[in-house]
């Protein structure tokens, strides 16, 4: 086995006789297979215009004047070389495997050109030296396991990716769907070998000088270049089916033994040198004819354990779908199956999204018989109650009671706020958020000012963020000097940390805040009834109970009596009814304001949207009576 | 380990609070020192759910996904905010301002928002529920105490009336007692299940 595979001459490792190139060090291994003593032969001096086609044509007719041809006079004349016929004795044919001189100079100027048919011609060189008898067989496996992963990549490019909707197996030029998703798969390499085919047709080993010769005369041409042209490129070993060409086998063997489509094929296929065990089934098969259509038998089912895995993916091994993409009809057969159940995926999918998108909508409102003229009085009605609200809003008065009764939390809160005395101490601590503010501030403002005027010292400490910025405005509403407002951070642990901070050094509460026992009054603005809680459970217990006051929101009043109730406060004032009356108290002058007006504008509406769903349902029921009882 | 670490620091924090708030003076300084500790964590806690919140908007910004404009609405006040902090100081009265009327107006729209939503519940709830004594006591009860917090009955000054306002206004009292009583026990029993480590509120 060794002593068939080739050395590179820039590294100097074996390489498979087939390699175009170092599998070490990638370098060019076309030196290797040029044949021996052609290159002494004189390269024909024809003009630079000369194509390989004229020179074909000239092959081909043998009655076309010496002097059209471009080779030179020494030079054999192309035109008497048939292949079987008339073998020429005299040319430079060093042994059976050798090609004759017209070809070998073919070839040479084709690698002169280097062109796609230069490459070709020179990978068919590079086989014409490597070939032998048990490396055909090796070649062999190797083209069938090529092609095998070919369909395999086809068949799983044509699961994964969506197709037409229309499953024709070929399209309007004649292209099977299988060989255009195989081009599809590698443009680069059809690119590549669309010259190459053009060209490799025109070889006079191909003997067709183009397709339609072939095809005109399938039987008469040595077809043994003619399977290597059709085999030569990867993508292009499926189309051999639609060549009626003969048995490469047969020609080659005809011919110079050369056996050229497999070998060829394998040439271009470096990753094909190691045959895979699925492609063993069918060495046979392939090594009998690569390009013929009943040789295009994938292994045994063409079902490879990666395919299979994909089609377990995605279901359709469960259904037991067709997926064998043999031949060309079982392949249409296989791609409408496999269309068929994507489609019915997709609209399984598309059945789905409509219920995701229907999710939470509901379903679609009755219409239902509504009696006629009734709809005038539900629109006079709510035109009435919004008449009546904006004339409230606007018009009316601000409705002042002449004689609030003092609530007990808010005179007790009052007569607190009363005992502080000039220097005393006082921390007021703001938790609201900013759309509570209007509200807070209007409550909290106649206080501060009544103790900032008595001459009490303050200090604002905050939890929330909100806090920093909010305080500004409470400061200049109450005319108090602007100072900075401490943050308090922790939350709930904070709290509690500054209560036990009995000696001030606690390394987790501002600076400037003393103990909590310091201070005369700990004043709560807020607006939640958890951080309500958060104070009197976490601090309230290491304080006296008169040092605890708070201004909430009103919706903070029942929350707040059960603990005035208990002794944990020294008193509160919720809400801005509550916070007037403890403003005149304290003979301060409420700030008079919208927010009043809108609070009770907004409770207001409140009512009235309440009636009004009373009122409709009460409607809605006395028209299914009648409809139910006609005569009542 | 994985699962007993977390019920162990939690009961074994949970017990030792009990016991410097029971005991008092001579686990003063340990409890302070404790109380830093969860301070520092919650604080750490809070710095990493931001990283989080602009690390995912900012996701969100690079893959282009559905509302993005969104993220990039956040991510721009929020390193606005930052730097306007970082420049001018958080006592910056300027800086203030400009953050207050930025908050303050959202603010106020959500509540508006709420109050919309809460409205339109209560128009549908009849028609969604019908006549029931759930519905017909939520409705009495809402237009009851909408009306007194109008402050309008309270204003006529009429002893009576004004006696059977206050006894009224005394109700939510008894409702919120209870409520407050079932938080304290639920508080109590869910703080004695983590200190036994029947309760994990951390998550598994």
């Amino acid at each position: 086995m060794n002593a068939e595979m080739i050395t590179c001459p820039h590294c100097g490792k074996e390489n498979l006789p087939q390699a175009t190139r170092c599998v070490h060090c990638g370098e060019d291994l076309d030196e290797v297979f040029k044949i021996e003593g052609v290159e002494n032969i004189p390269l024909p001096s024809e003009g630079p215009d000369v194509s390989v086609s004229e020179l074909l044509q000239a092959f081909r007719q043998p009655d076309k004047p010496a002097e059209d041809k471009p080779l030179t006079a020494g030079a054999p004349v192309p035109g008497s070389l048939p292949i079987e016929e008339n073998p020429q004795p005299d040319k430079p044919v060093e042994d059976e495997n050798q090609a004759p001189e017209w070809l070998t100079r073919i070839r040479k100027r084709a690698q002169q050109e280097e062109d796609a048919a230069g490459e070709l011609t020179r990978k068919m060189n590079s086989l014409d030296n490597a070939r032998s008898t048990s490396s055909q067989e090796r070649v062999d496996d190797e083209f069938a396991s090529w092609i095998a992963r070919i369909r395999e990549n086809t068949r799983r490019e044509s699961l994964l990716t969506p197709k037409p909707p229309t499953g024709a197996p070929e399209n309007e030029d004649g292209v099977p769907e299988w060989l255009r998703r195989v081009r599809e798969l590698q443009p680069d390499a059809l690119e590549e070998e669309q010259p190459v085919l053009g060209t490799g047709a025109e070889t006079p080993a191909g003997g067709t000088d183009s397709n339609p010769a072939l095809n005109s005369e399938p039987e008469a041409e040595p077809s043994g270049n003619l399977a290597t042209d059709a085999g030569s490129g990867e993508p292009t070993i499926p189309e051999a089916p639609e060549q009626p060409a003969s048995d490469p086998i047969q020609s080659a063997s005809a011919g110079q033994g050369e056996e050229l489509p497999a070998e060829s094929v394998s040439a271009d296929m470096p990753e094909s040198r190691g045959s895979e065990p699925e492609a063993e089934g069918e060495q046979n098969s392939a090594a009998d004819g690569a390009g013929t259509p009943a040789e295009d038998e994938p292994p045994e089912s063409g079902q490879s354990p990666e395919v299979a895995a994909v089609l377990q993916g995605i279901g359709l091994a469960a259904e037991d779908a067709p997926v064998e993409l043999d031949e060309r009809a079982g392949a249409g057969e296989e791609i409408s199956a496999d269309l068929l159940l994507l489609r019915r995926q997709k609209e399984s999918a598309q059945t789905l999204l409509n219920l995701i998108d229907e999710e939470g909508k509901g379903p679609p409102p009755a219409k239902t018989q509504r009696p006629g003229g009734r709809g005038w009085s539900r629109f006079i009605l709510g035109s009435f109650l919004l008449l009546v609200l904006a004339a409230v809003l606007f018009f009316a008065p601000e409705t002042k009671p002449r004689d609030w009764e003092n609530p007990a939390p808010a005179v007790a809160l009052k007569d607190r706020l009363r005992a502080l005395e000039k220097g005393d101490l006082v921390l007021v601590v703001q938790e609201y958020q900013a759309a509570t503010s209007a509200e807070m501030e209007q409550i909290a403002v106649p206080v501060l000012r009544d103790m900032q005027t008595r001459g009490v010292e303050l200090q604002f400490l905050t939890t929330h963020p909100n806090g920093l910025w909010l305080s500004g405005s409470l400061m200049d509403a109450a005319g108090i000097p602007a100072r900075e407002a401490m943050f308090l951070a922790g939350g709930k642990p904070g709290v509690l940390a500054a209560a036990l901070n009995t000696d001030g050094n606690s390394r987790v509460v501002p600076a400037g805040l003393k103990s909590l026992d310091s201070y005369a009054l700990i004043l709560l603005l807020e607006d939640s009834q958890a951080d309500i809680q958060t104070w009197i459970e976490q601090a309230g217990p290491w304080l006296s109970p008169t040092r605890l006051g708070i201004l909430a929101s009103s919706q903070n009043a029942a929350l707040l009596l059960p603990y005035y109730d208990a002794g944990q406060l020294a008193g509160f004032a919720a809400g801005l009814n509550e916070g007037r009356v403890l403003a005149q108290a304290l003979d301060q002058t409420p700030p008079a304001g919208a927010p009043s007006r809108a609070f009770q504008a907004g409770l207001l509406v409140m009512i009235a949207v309440l009636l009004l769903g009373i009122i409709s349902k009460a409607e809605a029921d006395s028209s299914a009576q009648h409809r139910k009882e006609p005569g009542v | 380990m994985k699962k007993t670490l977390p019920v162990l620091t939690a009961a074994a924090a949970a017990l030792f609070i009990l016991a410097a708030l029971i005991v008092g003076e001579p686990l003063a300084g340990w409890l302070e020192i404790v109380l830093n500790w969860a301070v520092i964590v919650a604080s750490a806690a809070l710095l990493v759910a931001i990283a989080t919140l602009i690390l995912t908007h900012t996701r969100n910004i690079i893959h282009g996904k559905r509302g993005f404009i969104y993220s990039l609405i956040l991510i721009s006040a929020f390193l606005a905010s930052l730097i306007g902090g970082l420049v001018y100081g958080t006592a910056d009265s300027a800086y203030l301002r400009w953050v207050a009327a930025v908050q303050l107006p959202l603010e106020t729209s959500l509540l508006g928002l709420a109050a919309l939503v809460m409205t339109a519940a209560a128009l549908q709830v009849f028609r969604n529920r019908g006549w029931s004594l759930l519905t017909m006591s939520f409705g009495a009860s809402a237009l009851v105490f909408l009306v007194i917090s109008l402050g309008l009955l309270q204003a006529l000054n009429i002893p009576l009336l004004t006696a059977i306002l206050n006894y009224l206004q005394r109700l939510p009292m008894i409702g919120i007692r209870g409520l407050l009583i079932g938080v304290g026990i639920g508080a109590l029993m869910m703080g004695l299940r983590v200190a036994l480590g029947l309760e994990r509120p951390w998550g598994e």
